[in-house]
């Protein structure tokens, strides 16, 4: 089984929004699309779930135009939202039902999923002092947080193949974080294919192999994050001393990038250029507490990639 | 639109319809039309009933005390037959002999008036003395008949308030003894039965033309009744709330999914199409079941007035004239139900487009001036037609009503029922209201999934076109 999306297009009016997007994911695995907003992404993700007609391109599964209607898909839109008025359970039933799941088996994945995000309380709340069956709550009566667990839950509930994730941790607390970083890894375990959108690099760094970063509709910079990072060789390093070091730094010739009262964090060219000024602090009877020597951050890249081309 | 468009569309329906029919508004607004409806025909036979055809079978009247001020009338025996009033036959008229002076009748005539009411009054006065006495066992009633210059001949039937004696033991013997005084009139004008005769004719009013054989060719009245009115009226005006009712809902519906943002969701699973569509049955059929149950309940209420009032007819049955739905014939009926389909479907298509062209809730009323201004233009067109034909239902207006698409579905379903509408014109209407479905569904398959993914921007009717022309753009915009 694989995954591909071939120069996809875009365009409304003289605008292209989308221009020219491949990728392709020969197995399970996360793909991580990147981009700041307006960069086209969402667009893109509409696009491959066949809810806006692409101008051109295709989106390929298993080597055959995808037909997202009949495929088994988990979406967790970034424009997320629920019916406020209705009842979590009717909803969660409704959702599974155009899944094509059951009742029993939808009510089934509905009792584990709510376990598991904690949510029993809202869908199943415990029964009345008079001893009658509370009523599932409604959408409106939850937290944000809450609503986007309930709404993690709609995407997961037919135990997709494919899942679509668009900036799946944005506005949780460290705690529901977490809830969500262990869900999705479970996901990732099951071997799915997964597709996610984040603005927040230390996720994308932590769950994603491959990525494309787009800006303006054009992709900047694609390929293996790993070897992305290694292409840029290890060029951050981070210093701390007991004594003041910045006649060394700038004897070295070295760009201080940022300093803190934890740490300093210099620009080299390379491990050599490192080494020997780490010889010089030693030779000059520094006391050295830390010294790292690190690849660029997602970060990083991400901005040197999407702010060079808004400069151009 | 292929048929892999509209999978999803049961779900979307049952869901729809269940959410609907489960909200608080749809249920409150259900039990108040269906209590309203219940109580119909009780209160308009209690209000309205009084001429009802009740059997009256027993009377607590035991005497009527006759008072006959009027001088024309030498005594009370010609108002008190009561031959076919047999509840009557057992009540004891007694006439109240008249104090009048010995010559009276050679008095000048307004002193002969003047002494036959003096006489009366004493009468009157006295007799009402003694009901009153007998307070609420009192079983007898006066019949006091009397003149005066300004309402002319007055008869009335006075009882003990809080007596033994009903409302319609009185009314009935009021009617009876008016017929005897027209009776009674008719005998003392000394007309022969060939002059009565002459007065029971019936006659028919007819103008014809004179053509130019020389043939009379008689001008056809095509003019509809008080009663076809009611009918024809009723109808449009059910079709109309229906089609202003499920399409405010499928707008809302619409608008409701883009504003909770559920739409996208939504969408990895069924198609715009479908969403349209199952919105748009579950709402007709929500609404329409609320006007069928309005209409059972309706029923029920009739029938049960009729056996709780033990009438034979009730007063909500006696305002439909008899004969009226004798054209209701299983092909007729199909036409109409063809023509009110197909005009639900043209509306509730309209509303859903109307809904998707903006994000919020607060932005809908706006949105819906297209559908609100398209459902009057059909509505006023129908309205005009219906009392036109009061006149004449052949005119050019009401033709054209008869087959335009707006105003077919309110106008023609009736017009058939009741016989105005010829058939060639309703299939005409069915044809065109069918094209301009298929137009409408297409113009929706075209850019409906561009306007449902639209968030944010409200878009104008010029947009809505120019997505649909250009296919480059299909699909929405940003």
């Amino acid at each position: 089984m694989s995954f591909e999306v071939r120069n996809l297009v875009k365009s409304y009016g003289e605008k292209t929004v989308v221009n020219g997007l491949s990728f392709k994911m020969d197995g399970p695995g996360v793909y991580a699309l990147l981009g700041t907003n307006g960069a086209g992404k969402t667009t893109s993700i509409r696009m491959i779930l066949g809810m806006l007609k692409k101008d051109s391109g295709e989106v390929l599964w298993d080597g055959q135009e995808m037909q997202p209607e009949k495929m088994n898909i988990g979406y967790l839109a970034e424009e997320r939202g629920l019916y406020p008025k209705y009842t979590l359970l009717d909803q969660l039933l409704y959702f599974a039902k155009l899944k094509g799941v059951g009742k029993s088996k939808a009510m089934e994945k509905i009792k584990y999923w709510s376990g598991r995000l904690q949510l029993d309380e809202y869908i199943f709340p415990p029964k009345t002092a008079k001893g009658k069956p509370a009523k599932s709550m409604r959408a409106e009566q939850l937290s944000k947080g809450n609503q986007q667990k309930v709404q993690l839950m709609a995407a997961l509930l037919s135990d997709p193949e494919f899942v679509v994730l668009d900036e799946p941790m944005s506005g949780l607390d460290p705690v529901n974080t977490d809830l969500f970083k262990e869900v999705i890894r479970d996901e990732i375990s099951k071997d799915k294919y997964v597709i996610m959108s984040s603005h927040q690099m230390p996720t994308i760094e932590e769950f994603c192999s491959d990525i494309t970063i787009m800006n303006r509709g054009n992709v900047v910079l694609q390929g293996n994050l790993n070897e992305i990072k290694k292409s840029y060789g290890r060029v951050n390093l981070f210093v701390k001393c007991e004594q003041p070091i910045d006649e060394y730094i700038e004897k070295a010739g070295l760009t201080v990038i940022e300093e803190t009262p934890a740490e300093t964090q210099l620009r080299v060219t390379g491990e050599e250029q490192a080494m020997a000024f780490l010889n010089t602090l030693i030779a000059n009877k520094i006391t050295v507490i830390r010294f790292d020597l690190r690849e660029p951050s997602l970060h990083e890249i991400f901005v040197e990639k999407v702010g060079a081309g808004n400069e151009e | 639109m292929k048929s892999s468009e509209l999978r999803g569309t049961g779900s979307v329906f049952r869901f729809t319809l269940i959410q609907t029919v489960k909200s608080k508004a749809y249920i409150v607004s259900a039990i108040f039309l269906l209590v309203m409806s219940l109580l119909a025909a009780p209160i308009m036979q209690l209000v309205k009933g009084d001429g009802s055809k009740k059997e009256l079978t027993e009377t607590a009247i035991e005497t009527v005390h006759i008072c006959n001020g009027l001088a024309f009338l030498t005594d009370g025996t010609e108002i008190t037959d009561m031959t076919g009033k047999a509840v009557f036959s057992g009540v004891k008229f007694e006439a109240m002999p008249l104090d009048l002076p010995e010559n009276v009748f050679s008095l000048p005539e307004t002193e002969i008036a003047e002494a036959f009411n003096k006489a009366d009054k004493a009468n009157y006065e006295k007799i009402s003395k003694q009901l009153e006495e007998q307070g609420s066992d009192c079983k007898d009633v006066i019949l006091h008949a009397y003149s005066n210059e300004e309402r002319g001949i007055t008869v009335e039937v006075v009882r003990v308030a809080g007596g033994r004696v009903g409302d319609a033991e009185c009314k009935e013997l009021l009617d009876k003894v008016c017929e005897n005084l027209d009776a009674y009139k008719i005998k003392i004008s000394g007309l022969s039965d060939a002059d009565l005769k002459l007065l029971a004719y019936n006659y028919t009013v007819e103008m014809n033309y004179l053509g130019e054989d020389g043939q009379i060719s008689p001008e056809e009245d095509t003019s509809i009744g008080s009663g076809q009115f009611g009918v024809i009226y009723a109808i449009m005006f059910i079709v109309a709330m229906i089609c202003i009712m499920s399409g405010t809902q499928v707008a809302t519906a619409v608008v409701t999914d883009k504003s909770s943002r559920v739409v996208e969701l939504l969408l990895t699973s069924v198609r715009p199409m479908a969403l349209l569509f199952g919105k748009i049955l579950a709402m007709l059929v929500a609404t329409i079941g609320q006007y069928v149950v309005l209409i059972v309940a309706i029923l029920f209420s009739n029938k049960m007035t009729e056996v709780l009032f033990g009438i034979k007819q009730s007063y909500l049955t006696s305002l439909i004239p008899k004969g009226i739905l004798s054209n209701l014939t299983l092909v007729n009926a199909l036409i109409a139900l063809a023509l009110i389909t197909l005009g639900l479907l043209f509306y509730a298509t309209l509303a859903g487009i109307c809904g998707a062209m903006v994000s919020k809730m607060d932005e809908l009323q706006e949105a819906l001036k297209y559908f609100t201004f398209t459902s009057i233009v059909g509505m006023y067109i129908s309205i005009g037609a219906i009392i036109a034909m009061q006149s004449s239902s052949t005119s050019m207006f009401v033709k054209f009503s008869e087959i335009f698409p707006l105003s077919a579905p309110m106008v023609t379903p009736g017009g058939r029922i009741i016989g105005v509408v010829p058939l060639s014109y309703a299939l005409i209407a069915i044809a065109l209201l069918a094209v301009l479905d298929f137009l409408t569904l297409r113009f929706a398959a075209g850019v409906y999934e561009g306007l449902i993914t639209n968030m944010g921007n409200r878009l104008t009717v010029k947009d809505v076109i120019a997505m649909a022309k250009n296919k480059k753009n299909k699909g929405g915009t940003k």
